[in-house]
């Protein structure tokens, strides 16, 4: 294996249940990721998926056991960690009575290294106008947005929750060839979440499977 | 004689070469103690100077972080400013209103203040309730009070909390934002209780000063933290 970019170790979290009902919980996740592959955690619906990423994104998520990012605790300085994870989401978490261009500006200057001439011309090769307000864009257009605006700030770790859903086949091709690009230039690592099988069959380096809190499986794809 | 003293001669020989061997094995032994603290000496000498070493890596660090920390809420503040250019039509009519209305008030020195005067709830909750709201507000949403985005997200919270910056420092940055105005209303709120006071009994007690200072700086501040720590959850 190459070195390792991303390690989850007996990663657990517990939500508390309402009127005596027993919440949902993450079981020790554990996985490693080396550097330059991209990983897939699939899972139907409530197994856990968005719960992982939001005990590596949230800083207020508490969860028992460790995350590294290049070997270092991502919860020790979270904000700084941050600083090296891209992540792009089905959900919209920019302002969306601006447009896209004027969000790069407001919100890229937290990261020590945006580039905002790689935002645009990502957003170009995306087909996506960066004056088109975030608000009006389609859910297609809005990841574009999202994955031109990590790309712009470099990071180490792409995570990508449930991005390609949605997504047009000619663009998801696309899509898929922008990663592999990303993952050849720069010295990162990628973790997406997919229901797809198209995608866990051709495009996935590495598969993990959830299943209701716990990893049931992780290894090298075999199909690809 | 001579043989008496020859033998006396060679038992002092030998008496002295007893203690000569016995000062040598004592000397042998002094040393070995000397050279032994010596060598405890510069081994904790060296245990010091690697813990030492760490120390100051780890102030350094500290350095490092809190410089970038700083960098951190520069750039918070520049983001605020922005910000507020698009949301800021409300936000400084209604503490204005609420200040000056808080300043008529202050105009009763607080030893003239009966039990039935039931005006000071209405300015207790303006003060440390509203105002605080309404100064923060610009900070706290990131749309103005009259616009509506799709899905009702509009905390500014929610916006930052999957990038680079960390709760604490946008509380702290916010705070700051309070404090800056709470502290010059609370000047102007013990000076114009000072003047009353003088103007209705000849003379400011310490209670005027602790009044204006706890009801428009201490007050307000502490209820500006709750409501901050509120806004910065999740939503």
């Amino acid at each position: 294996m190459n070195d390792v970019i991303f390690e989850a170790r007996q990663v657990s979290s517990l939500r508390r249940g309402r009127f005596g009902k027993k919440g949902f919980r993450l079981e020790e996740i554990s996985f490693q990721l080396p550097r330059g592959y991209i990983m897939g955690l699939i899972g139907k619906n409530g197994a856990g998926k968005t719960t992982f990423f939001d005990c590596i994104m949230n800083e207020k998520k508490r969860y028992f056991g460790e995350i590294f990012l290049e070997e270092r605790d991502i919860h020790e300085n979270h904000w700084e960690t941050l600083d090296h994870v891209g992540f792009i989401s089905e959900k919209n978490e920019f302002m969306e009575l601006r447009t896209a261009g004027r969000n790069a500006g407001m919100l890229g200057r937290f990261y020590s290294s945006f580039d905002g001439e790689l935002f645009g011309e990502t957003m170009e090769r995306c087909k996506v106008s960066t004056v088109k307000t975030v608000g009006k864009m389609s859910r297609g257009e809005l990841v574009k947005f999202q994955l031109a605006f990590a790309v712009a700030h470099r990071p180490k770790l792409y995570l990508l929750d449930k991005a390609t859903a949605g997504m047009d086949p000619v663009f998801r091709i696309d899509f898929y060839r922008i990663l592999r690009e990303l993952l050849e230039g720069e010295d990162c690592g990628i973790i997406l979440s997919t229901h797809i099988e198209e995608e866990i069959g051709k495009q996935l380096d590495y598969v993990g499977m959830l299943e209701e809190g716990r990893l049931v499986s992780f290894g090298e794809n075999v199909l690809v | 004689m001579s043989e008496e003293n020859q033998n006396q001669g060679s038992a002092e020989r030998e008496r002295l070469g007893q203690g000569s061997v016995e000062m040598e094995r004592l000397e042998g032994e002094r040393l070995k103690q000397e050279n032994g603290e010596r060598e405890s000496q510069e081994q904790g000498s060296v245990g010091q100077r690697e813990q030492g070493q760490k120390m100051k890596i780890r102030r350094e660090a500290l350095k490092e972080r809190q410089a970038k920390d700083a960098e951190q809420r520069k750039r918070l503040r520049e983001f605020d400013r922005e910000l507020f250019s698009y949301t800021g039509q409300i936000a400084w009519l209604v503490p204005g209103i609420f200040s000056f209305a808080v300043l008529g008030l202050m105009c009763i020195p607080v030893q003239e203040i009966r039990s039935e005067d039931n005006y000071l709830g209405v300015m207790a909750f303006m003060v440390c309730v509203l105002l605080p709201y309404f100064i923060l507000l610009p900070y706290i949403n990131i749309t103005d009070a009259f616009e509506r985005p799709k899905n009702n997200r509009n905390m500014t919270y929610d916006k930052l909390k999957y990038l680079p910056v960390s709760r604490k420092q946008y509380i702290l940055v916010r705070m700051g934002y309070l404090f800056r105005y709470m502290w010059k209303l609370a000047l102007a709120g013990g000076a114009v209780q000072c003047i009353f006071a003088i103007g209705e009994m000849g003379r400011v007690e310490l209670v005027n000063i602790a009044y204006a200072a706890g009801v428009l700086l201490l007050m307000p501040l502490a209820v500006g933290w709750i409501q901050m720590k509120v806004f910065a959850g999740d939503s």
